[in-house]
């Protein structure tokens, strides 16, 4: 059982790249280039270019013509690049998409003219349906939509968006009332609300977070993309008055140069432009998407996921999260004048038949440490079974009866039957509510046996996740319902920053709120009806997929595979996705130097010399120099495309060592390695001009 | 060429110069944020009486909160009716000579705390002009551009607010607790050193040698030095401003004017420090203020340092290093970093003529200016245009951390962005978009005084200085002409009014922001990194923005000189 | 709006008042009755007249006396209506030929002298007012203002040496000479006046 098996692997089949390359040949359109302004100004400078060589061509100055058409075909092909990079992403995130989008593509539904009458339903294509219409799903069917069982209870095939093989129950009322489509009933019926008009419901969401025309921006990318067009608005500024400036220069100093070709200047602004990151924005957001997707998450916004990077605060049901689900016999307390031995045969013999994980660690813990290994049951046993009312159980046998239970409820049992409680005993009792413990009373008649220890344990790795997130410099906050006192031990167990004892609704709400109000971001997961209002107000609220469809609908994700912890793998996300921009950003950027050293000399060169003097990487020609740092800025996007897909690295260390890390892998190697490729490029461009010279 | 060449005692001079800047700006900083946070200070029995009779007169509320846009109205309307009011009484003056687009020019110049000078103030205007004209605005703009500063740090400052503090009395603070009682002990300073502060008559000299006769013409000109300096306006009562005797007669009335230019510029630091109770921000900011000020003003020395190889082979001594355009008094040292100091601030005072600068120590002024004044840069908006920087830096660093970029617990948003690319471009497209115009334009080409490269580089620079608010000049440009006083006198308009109406916006946008308390993941914006890439972001945008315009201008002078004086 | 604009209008008046009068006015009062001197220009005065001010240079081009810088002020040499700078960029040909006219003609004065010129004589001072010299561009001329005055050239030496103003400090600013109190201290030499 692979809980989070991706849909589909990272590995890479030529097959693969066929559609995305007639996609970014479609997306040649100035329809689609317009809606980015960095790129955009690079497709007009290529159709710029293109125009000039055919104008060269015509006037028959050969030279400048292959020169042109070359610097036009290398901004094409940056424009292309780019397109592929958006194509690509978008295609393996709806290569994910598509499995699940398939399994409902072809479902019909018996939609009911009137819920109370299951006889009388219509069969309608699934894609037909409306929110808040009602359908019949009987065994063997298809669930057609997400939605709300209302009548009727089923144990249903989950596994194709959970991957999670063992069949569920789900009924109406109460917290298992959530369906989603796509899903298959194994057993009985069920009526189901729909919950979401088809193509809105979270998968179709998420569907259309992968495609690039549809995908909303988040706050982030949009403030980036403007500070993008901003760049290249005042790099378009400075290589657009040079031409005048250069002029002006020219008439000046009477020299014989010629002034800067319009080519030159163009080659100038686009090598300047942040091209590299303008052409992987839109990758890198799907990119992000899809790895949520890989952790089977499903985000009704990239907002959320944004913000799951900016979480200061988390929240955790303990149950579950921070400890097992079950709690665990740890040791045996006998009463004074209680021989151990005895206490521990009664326990056994009232966990006989008590089928709960406590009650076998109690059968357990006796065979471990005490070597008693469980009579078998005998006909004369009557189990009393434990019930929410009373919070005992135990066994009658003959004229003796054996209970168990929560202290007080077996205190108040002693009472009435005319025995005591010893001082020692409640004593002990309250050493192990101190340690976040459990006490069970065991009593035998009126007379109290012992006390049994049972112990929240506390989650193999927990603590370190938990350490890793402060680090990241996020607080956890552990939501329990236990009394402080408890909730406190098992806190300072785990090594959580604080928690909210009897947790109620309202408890967690007000909570939120107060984290809020301090400016905090607060993240939590949750699964219950009774979460929905905290999961509203949080900023980033992940629901349990087997959580009730009023979680779902509050929440801003949900979790597939209903893993409480996936939140710490959300928040990874998140940031991965904002670093990947900044990142790439930088080394955009932090790549102009080198484009500098190479166009600037050949750009004056011509008029003064000494310009030669910056050509450090000892560039061939001046057309080779601006040909190589084009070709660079080009190819430089079809080799980020990895880095935009995979995402950048994120560690849980602090932020400066994070910045140190980044800046001197993006900001430094952004500033180095345009010198080395645009060098090698040039060397190659020398090595086919001699051979071109030669024959 | 390296900085160990240089002599010993500018090292001396330099180091006493940050010093007791450094000493000084602390006591002046924390002053400051009492004043603007309405404490109670040593001048209040002296100065709150003068207070209230100016807000009874002006029926102001100083007590009454403005939002960012009834702030930036009362900013607008209050420099729209100086200017004017300058403007006509220019215009009506009893001089003759003075034109309307000249009028316009000076007007624009001195509401905008440029202090372009197109005219020769000796020919062109009245003492009484200059007095309550000129003076006046002197203080006004650098007001105007302190409460701007105020309301931004305000906006830091202040949680989810809709508000950024009263206009008014952040401009009657900033002239009566602030540049009034400063300027009038500098003043008084500058008076023992030999400036002049008279109504008198010229003086006809009669000369020991007849060929030297003479006019000494005085003015009550060390009121008016004062307030030029200490409010970062640096137009001079004489054409030839700090070069002047009667202005800067003295090194050390050089030395004083110069600390003076710097000192509320690096106090404003401070004073940001102490308003948002971050003191460590205060100081990553005068950090990186300082890692460009002294690295480029060490190399414009150094560059000055060298004679002009020209004059060198005429025969001419090297040793006072290239003395064209400088007086003995303060020689290279003090002329250089006079020229580095007066356009890092926006001040654009100068006491050497900036034209006959070796081309790479001429570069370093222009680059300066580039850098978009916040090196220092001008009263108020200096600081305003590095806080621009700061988000662009928190923004690319926020994101490279995986955070969504915020500074002092303020998140950036896309508004943010907006304002400062919209920061960013105004100048940039002001000075690339009007030199381009000038140069393409007979009336603008006119303008060059200077052969070659450096006529080129005088319209630059004019074009840079105006739409950055800074003032100074390649002297030798011919700007008095209907085409570049209205060009420039826009320039100026649009570079202070655009950019302080995006501040506004801005500063309104961080007061209405709530601040995220620090965690281990929160950027640390005092760290020896952060103000590395502050720097970095600087410089690189600036360089990247200018280069192939500086490449034409100094860049190509230098390598012209060198060609011909044998180096290159 | 017109809150705004009446608060303006009275800020102006008022400031207006504050700064352009009252302010000046009162440095003016005490600088006139404490620093008379330096507050009028700094004037000097010799045999009952008005010989020029201690910070302003002037155009001596006679033998006896020390010559200034250069001057770029216009037409007029050391004018104060036209004062200025040469603005001449170091490349700039007309610098080259000014400076080339100057070495001429400084040369041929002293011919004495063989070694480099100091840089202070053939270039010009930003205000065009400078009226100061290096104590090198004094030594220089030295020789020829010895022969014209008919004294010893020790003499000379020494006034040089006493009108040789040092460093602030020891760092601040340059050595110079104030060429119109060292021609004066050389008409005192004398007891003549021309």
């Amino acid at each position: 059982m692979n809980k989070s098996a991706p849909m589909t692997s990272l590995r890479f089949s030529p097959q693969d790249l066929i559609a995305p390359i007639k996609l970014a040949l479609l997306r040649l359109s100035p329809l689609h280039q317009i809606r980015n302004p960095v790129m955009f100004v690079v497709y007009v400078s290529a159709i710029l270019t293109l125009i000039d060589a055919l104008t060269a061509f015509r006037n028959t100055e050969h030279s400048t013509f292959g020169f042109t058409l070359v610097v036009s075909l290398i901004l094409w092909f940056t424009v292309l690049f780019a397109n592929f990079a958006e194509s690509y992403a978008e295609g393996r995130g709806k290569a994910q998409a598509a499995s699940l989008r398939q399994a409902r593509s072809d479902i019909m539904a018996q939609k009911l003219e009137d819920p109370a009458n299951k006889q009388l339903y219509q069969v309608v294509p699934a894609s037909t349906l409306r929110q808040d219409d009602c359908v019949y799903v009987s065994a063997g069917q298809f669930i057609p939509a997400d939605g709300q069982v209302i009548e009727g209870a089923a144990s249903v095939d989950e596994s194709a968006i959970t991957g999670e093989s063992a069949p569920v129950i789900r009924e109406s009322g109460g917290d298992r009332d959530a369906v989603t489509g796509g899903t298959r009933v194994l057993s009985d019926w069920l009526v189901i609300k729909v919950m979401a008009n088809a193509g809105e419901s979270y998968l179709d969401k998420m569907i259309a977070m992968v495609e690039g025309a549809k995908r909303q921006k988040t706050p982030n990318e949009i403030a980036l993309g403007l500070l993008l067009a901003a760049m290249t608005l005042i790099f378009l500024l400075s290589c657009a008055t040079l031409l005048p400036f250069s002029l002006y220069n020219v008439r000046q100093t009477l020299s014989a140069a010629p002034p800067v070709s319009l080519t030159v200047l163009i080659a100038l602004l686009v090598c300047l432009a942040p091209t590299t990151i303008s052409g992987l924005l839109s990758a890198i957001g799907i990119a992000g998407m899809n790895r949520l997707m890989q952790a089977n998450v499903i985000a009704t916004s990239g907002r959320a996921v944004e913000a799951a990077g900016d979480i200061n605060v988390l929240l955790l049901d303990k149950t579950g999260t921070i400890t097992l689900g079950n709690r665990q016999a740890v040791a045996f307390f006998a009463a004074e004048g209680v021989a151990p031995i005895q206490l521990v045969k009664a326990a056994l013999l009232s966990s006989l038949a008590d089928e709960t994980p406590e009650g076998r660690s109690i059968i357990e813990l006796a065979r471990m440490s005490y070597g008693q290994t469980p009579p078998s049951k005998a006909d004369d046993m009557i189990f009393i079974p434990f019930s929410a009312d009373t919070r005992i159980s135990g066994v009658t046998q003959g004229d003796r009866t054996i209970l168990k239970g929560a202290g007080d409820a077996i205190e108040a049992h002693i009472l009435k039957e005319g025995g005591t409680v010893p001082p020692s005993l409640r004593g002990q009792i309250e050493t192990i509510a101190r340690q976040g413990g459990t006490p069970l009373m065991v009593a035998q008649g009126a007379r109290a046996l012992g006390v049994i220890h049972l112990k929240d344990i506390v989650k193999k790795g927990i603590k370190e996740r938990l350490a890793s997130l402060r680090a990241m410099g996020i607080k956890s906050v552990m939501v329990t319902g236990d009394n402080p006192l408890t909730a406190a031990a098992i806190a300072a167990e785990a090594g959580v920053d604080d928690f909210i004892a009897q947790a109620t609704p309202e408890t967690k709400l007000t909570y939120i709120r107060k984290r809020q109000e301090g400016g905090e971001m607060v993240a939590m997961v949750g699964d219950g009806t009774n979460d929905a209002p905290a999961l509203a107000q949080a900023d980033v609220a992940v629901a349990m997929n087997s959580g009730t469809q009023a979680a779902k609908e509050a929440a801003n994700m949900v979790d597939r595979d209903s893993d409480p912890t996936k939140l710490i793998e959300v928040v990874e996300i998140g940031k991965q996705l904002l670093m990947t921009r900044g990142s790439l950003t930088t080394f955009s950027l932090a790549n102009d130097i080198a484009k500098y050293f190479a166009i600037i000399p050949a750009v004056f060169m011509a008029a003064y010399p000494a310009f030669g003097g910056l050509n450090i990487m000892g560039l061939a020609t001046p057309h080779s120099a601006i040909l190589s740092a084009l070709l660079f800025n080009a190819l430089i996007i079809i080799a980020l495309i990895p880095v935009a897909m995979r995402g950048v690295a994120y560690r849980p260390i602090g932020a400066g060592q994070l910045l140190r890390r980044n800046l001197l892998i993006y900001g430094l190697g952004g500033m180095i390695a345009p010198f080395i490729g645009i060098k090698l490029i040039d060397m190659a461009i020398a090595l086919i001009m001699n051979g071109v010279a030669h024959v | 060429m390296s900085f160990l060449s240089l002599p010993f005692a500018w090292w001396a001079q330099l180091a006493l110069f940050f010093v007791i800047l450094l000493v000084a700006m602390r006591p002046f900083g924390l002053y400051m944020a009492r004043v603007f946070s309405g404490e109670r200070t040593f001048l209040t029995p002296l100065m709150q009486p003068i207070e209230n009779v100016l807000y009874k007169l002006g029926r102001i509320d100083p007590h009454e909160e403005m939002d960012w846009k009834t702030y930036t109205v009362s900013v607008l309307m209050f420099s729209i009716i100086g200017g004017l009011a300058l403007f006509l009484f220019l215009l009506y003056q009893p001089f003759p000579d003075i034109s309307a687009d000249l009028a316009l020019n000076i007007a624009a110049s001195f509401v905008t705390n440029t202090n372009w000078q197109s005219y020769a103030p000796e020919t062109t205007l009245t003492t009484t002009s200059q007095m309550i004209g000129l003076a006046v605005q002197n203080f006004l703009s650098a007001a105007v551009g302190f409460a701007v500063l105020i309301a931004f740090l305000r906006g830091l400052a202040r949680d989810s607010s809709k508000t950024l503090g009263n206009f008014w009395s952040d401009l009657v603070k900033g002239v009566l607790y602030l540049l009034l009682p400063l300027s009038f002990f500098f003043a008084l300073f500058l008076v023992t050193q030999g400036v002049v502060q008279t109504f008198g008559e010229a003086s006809v000299v009669s000369p020991l040698d007849p060929t030297a006769s003479q006019i000494i013409a005085t003015g009550p000109v060390a009121s008016q030095v004062a307030i030029k300096q200490l409010g970062t306006n640096g137009g001079g009562f004489f054409t030839v401003n700090a070069a002047h005797p009667f202005e800067n007669p003295t090194p050390l009335s050089s030395f004083f004017q110069m600390l003076a230019i710097l000192l509320i510029p690096a106090a404003s630091a401070v004073c940001f420090g102490a308003m948002t109770r971050r003191h460590g921000d205060g100081r990553a900011l005068l950090w990186a203020m300082f890692l460009f000020l002294i690295p480029l003003a060490l190399v414009s020395l150094m560059a000055e340092h060298q004679a002009n190889p020209l004059l060198k082979a005429l025969g001419v001594d090297p040793a006072l290093g290239n003395m064209e355009g400088k007086e003995m008094r303060f020689g290279v040292f003090g002329s250089t970093l006079w020229a580095s100091l007066t356009t890092a601030t926006s001040s654009g005072s100068t006491n050497a003529a900036l034209d006959s600068f070796m081309p790479l120590a001429g570069l370093i002024p222009l680059l300066f200016i580039h850098f978009g004044e916040v090196v220092f840069g001008g009263i108020g908006s200096g600081l305003c245009g590095l806080f621009v920087y700061v988000f662009l830096t928190v923004f690319m660093a926020g994101l490279m951390i995986g955070r969504s970029p915020e500074y002092l617990g303020k998140k950036i948003g896309i508004f943010d962005m907006k304002m400062v690319s919209l920061i960013v471009l105004i100048p940039a497209f002001l000075t690339l978009g009007g030199t381009a115009l000038a140069v393409m334009t007979q009336a603008g080409q006119n303008g060059a005084g200077n052969p070659a490269e450096q006529g080129f580089s005088e319209i630059l620079y004019a074009l840079s200085s105006a739409s950055h608010n800074n003032g100074s000049a390649f002297g030798g440009i011919k700007s008095n002409t209907p085409f570049y006083n209205i060009l420039l006198g826009l320039c100026m308009l649009l570079g202070r009014f655009g950019v302080i109406t995006a501040f506004l916006a801005l500063a309104g946008s961080m007061a209405a922001k709530k601040s995220t308390p620090a965690s281990a993941g929160t950027l640390d914006t005092t760290s020896p990194l952060f103000i590395g890439l502050l720097v970095g972001v600087i410089a690189i945008i600036s360089v990247l923005t200018f280069i192939p315009a500086l490449s034409l201008g100094p860049v190509a002078a230098h390598f012209h000189l060198m060609a011909a004086g044998g180096l290159g | 709006m017109f809150k705004a604009l009446r608060a303006s209008l009275a800020l102006l008046a008022a400031f207006t008042l504050l700064l352009g009068l009252l302010y000046p006015a009162a440095v003016w009062l005490i600088a006139q009755t404490a620093f008379s001197h330096e507050a009028n220009g700094s004037l000097i005065s010799y045999q009952g007249k008005i010989i020029g001010s201690a910070l302003i240079g002037q155009n001596f081009t006679g033998e006896r006396y020390f010559w200034p810088r250069p001057s770029a002020s216009g037409e007029k040499p050391y004018a104060f209506s036209t004062a200025g700078a040469s603005n001449l960029n170091p490349a700039n040909p007309a610098l080259i030929d000014r400076v080339r006219e100057h070495i001429a003609v400084l040369s041929n004065a002293h011919e004495t002298q063989s070694g480099t010129i100091p840089a202070d004589l053939v270039t010009a001072s930003g205000s065009g007012l400078d009226p100061h010299i290096s104590p090198a561009a004094a030594l220089y001329q030295a020789g020829r203002v010895a022969t014209a005055r008919n004294i010893s050239l020790e003499r000379i030496h020494a006034l040089i040496k006493a009108h040789t103003e040092n460093k602030t400090l020891g760092m601040i600013g340059e050595r110079r000479v104030n060429v119109l109190l060292l021609n004066l201290a050389l008409d005192r030499a004398s007891g003549d006046r021309p």
